[in-house]
């Protein structure tokens, strides 16, 4: 039995990350030069690799491989493109990650790593990037795929003949 | 097509909203030959994908709203913004109040700090109304029309409440085609509800009744119209109504009449910021009632990760109800009573609702269950408070230069103890089937949001009377659920579409001998 009743934790719904926004995955060399070319901030490779260590640590699913996670930092950083407010909140909230320990975050083992997070899992930043991450990582078919989400089922007609209920385990 | 009528037409009604109310009174007005000029904040939505997060942004009211008490700060409420309101996004559960419910005092009337009044209609005169909506609505259950068969989530819940000795599981009513009728095809239980029927079998607002008034020669729809405030003459009748345009320059529309049917939030935003001389404190509220008395549901999310697979995103998402506890026994420790409805959610949503807060690979794990989710919601009767109320922020305002909407609400002790029992009960639901895991969400935004100008028999504990007609503007009507005087159990939307065509009688009535 667990429970959660945490309002300040219920974030919800209302916390869409806009992911009907442009989220082109493009290189850390071409953002950087985007960057200089137009002024626009955005975060470097240390930050972006840090994210994405953050997404996997959040909702760890080995068998998807790196990509998914690094996508998810990659929406975000998009993301913070028109939020300069948030922007900030980022950039910081990994500098502050990176000070709290012997070492620079991403170089700490596993269980440092995860000792840190909970320290500051109440802080904003964390917060925000548990929003961003599961905006994205849910949204993706080969999580549906993994998990046992089916999806739109208009493709095949609805479920009205495809399992409405085929439940076979109860009494 | 439809009908185009001039800015400065003395005789139209003015209906602001184009949701289950707006849209009511709207086509029963136009069908009786009465000219209706709707103004909708939101755009028409043509192109409905079944998936979850895409249409989120296309159906949600996302205006700023400050939610303060209990509710979440920056979303306090789920209500929906597009051609049709919140019926989009409407799961189509379609149930009649209970008689026992129109009489709240009866269970509630000793509860302190609380301002409980019971309807002012006959029961009897209701279920006549209701009737009417039933066959508007093309409810299956009801005309003859068959229920929609049962789906996986649904047999869960009908088996654990067997278990632990409840007798009152039933597939619900619901306003969603069991066979094809009114133009709509039958359900090809796609799931998804709501998020919009991307074919159109989930009766709306848009679909049904906006259509059909736009088929007559007295409708006029106009989108992206978002209201400002109404404005009166010097007898005191409201005699236009100012929005701005999709472009952000406000216009005015003459009116007859106003019906106001904005959702609980937005009908007494536009009523306070609707002040003047004459009306200080806003429109319609020498009761000092208008925001007062906002009223939802006691709301509580229960997940539960089953033995087996479950798959509850197939199909219908809101047809299991138990009744068992709708009658209350104080020997429980509160009064009034609950409903549990089925649910499901998208994995995105599930994340989110599951356990908030919670994160890792036990989190990540229980996740990776998706399929052996099964799911209800606790819709419980919510004792009228009037300090939970909507009111103005007194500096902060829109992009239009209207103050941005406060909700406050924070739950009467006796909906933190029905809360508790409601929960401990699916806990022992679930559970009787084996559940590896039971979670409690906390409640969510409210699609339910009622009571904010609500109706009564006299002016010292309402902003209207028994049809909806404000007691101040004799040209100015309520006609969304921001006139319920309570909550009930039921979800609202087919009251809503009730008191609509009572009302819209009303109206036509009052014009046939010329009192309006």
């Amino acid at each position: 039995m667990k429970s959660d009743l945490s309002k300040r934790n219920f974030l919800a719904i209302a916390v869409q990350v806009p992911l009907f926004l442009s989220a082109v995955y493009t290189s850390t060399g071409l953002r950087l030069a985007h960057a200089m070319a137009t002024g626009v901030p955005v975060l470097t490779e240390h930050q972006l690799a840090t994210l994405t260590r953050i997404s996997y640590l959040l909702f760890p699913y080995p068998m998807l491989g790196i990509e998914p996670y690094q996508r998810a930092a990659a929406i975000m950083s998009d993301t913070l493109v028109n939020q300069a407010d948030h922007f900030s909140l980022v950039v910081q909230g990994i500098s502050m990650l990176d000070s709290m320990g012997t070492q620079p975050w991403l170089d700490l083992p596993e269980n440092g790593q995860l000792d840190l997070l909970r320290k500051i899992e109440s802080e904003a930043f964390f917060q925000w990037v548990l929003q961003a991450t599961k905006n994205s990582l849910f949204t993706r078919s080969e999580v549906w795929a993994l998990i046992g989400y089916e999806g739109s089922s208009m493709e095949f007609g609805g479920y009205l003949n495809h399992g409405l209920n085929d439940i076979d385990w109860l009494d | 097509m439809s009908k185009i009528f001039s800015q400065n037409d003395e005789g139209v009604v003015v209906v602001i909203g184009s949701g289950a109310g707006g849209g009511t009174i709207s086509r029963e007005l136009a069908l009786a030959g009465i000219n209706v000029v709707c103004l909708e904040a939101g755009t028409q939505v043509n192109h409905i994908v079944t998936d979850v997060q895409k249409m989120f942004p296309k159906l949600t009211w996302l205006d700023k709203r400050i939610g303060s008490g209990d509710l979440s700060e920056n979303f306090p409420v789920w209500s929906g913004k597009n051609v049709g309101g919140t019926t989009l996004h409407w799961t189509a559960s379609a149930p009649r109040f209970p008689e026992s419910e129109f009489t709240p005092t009866r269970y509630f009337g000793h509860l302190e700090d609380c301002s409980i009044v019971d309807w002012p209609i006959p029961y009897s005169e209701m279920q006549h109304y209701y009737a009417i909506a039933e066959k508007n609505m093309g409810v299956s259950g009801t005309n003859g029309w068959p229920k929609l068969p049962p789906n996986n989530n649904f047999l869960v819940l009908e088996a654990g409440a067997r278990k632990i000795g409840l007798e009152q599981v039933e597939l619900g009513n619901m306003a969603i085609n069991s066979v094809s009728q009114g133009g709509r095809p039958a359900c090809m239980q796609l799931g998804f509800c709501v998020s919009g029927c991307a074919i159109n079998a989930k009766w709306t607002s848009a679909n049904t009744p906006i259509a059909q008034a736009l088929q007559t020669d007295h409708f006029e729809l106009r989108p992206e119209s978002f209201v400002l405030r109404i404005e009166h003459d010097d007898r005191g009748r409201a005699d236009s109504v100012v929005y701005a345009d999709k472009n952000g320059n406000l216009q005015r529309q003459k009116a007859r009449a106003v019906c106001v049917a904005a959702n609980s939030i937005d009908t007494p935003r536009i009523l306070l910021n609707s002040d003047s001389t004459r009306f200080g404190s806003g429109l319609a509220n020498q009761s000092g009632r208008v925001g007062r008395h906002y009223i939802k549901h006691v709301f509580g999310i229960v997940t539960a990760i089953m033995p087996h697979p479950v798959h509850f995103n197939r199909g219908t998402d809101n047809i299991g109800i138990v009744h068992d506890f709708v009658a209350g026994d104080p020997v429980r420790g509160y009064s009034g009573g609950f409903k549990f409805e089925q649910v499901s959610f998208d994995p995105t949503t599930l994340s989110k609702l599951a356990r908030p807060g919670a994160w890792g690979s036990e989190y990540a794990g229980q996740l990776g269950k998706y399929d052996h989710f099964a799911a209800l919601l606790v819709v419980g009767e919510d004792p009228s408070q009037a300090t939970n109320q909507v009111s103005l922020h007194p500096s902060e305002k829109d992009q239009y230069g209207m103050p941005i909407p406060i909700v406050h609400y924070v739950d009467h002790e006796n909906s933190r103890e029905m809360r508790k029992f409601a929960l401990g009960k699916a806990r022992d639901l679930y559970e009787s089937l084996g559940s590896e895991d039971v979670f409690f969400g906390p409640p969510p935004p409210a699609t339910h949001n009622m009571g904010t100008c609500r109706m009564a028999e006299k002016i010292d504990d309402g902003v209207c009377d028994p049809r909806g007609r404000t007691f101040d503007i004799p040209n100015l009507f309520v006609s969304d659920g921001s006139q319920f005087p309570s909550s009930g159990t039921s979800n609202p939307t087919i009251t809503i579409v009730a008191l609509a065509i009572r009302q819209a009688e009303h109206i036509r009535d009052l014009m046939g001998r010329k009192e309006l």
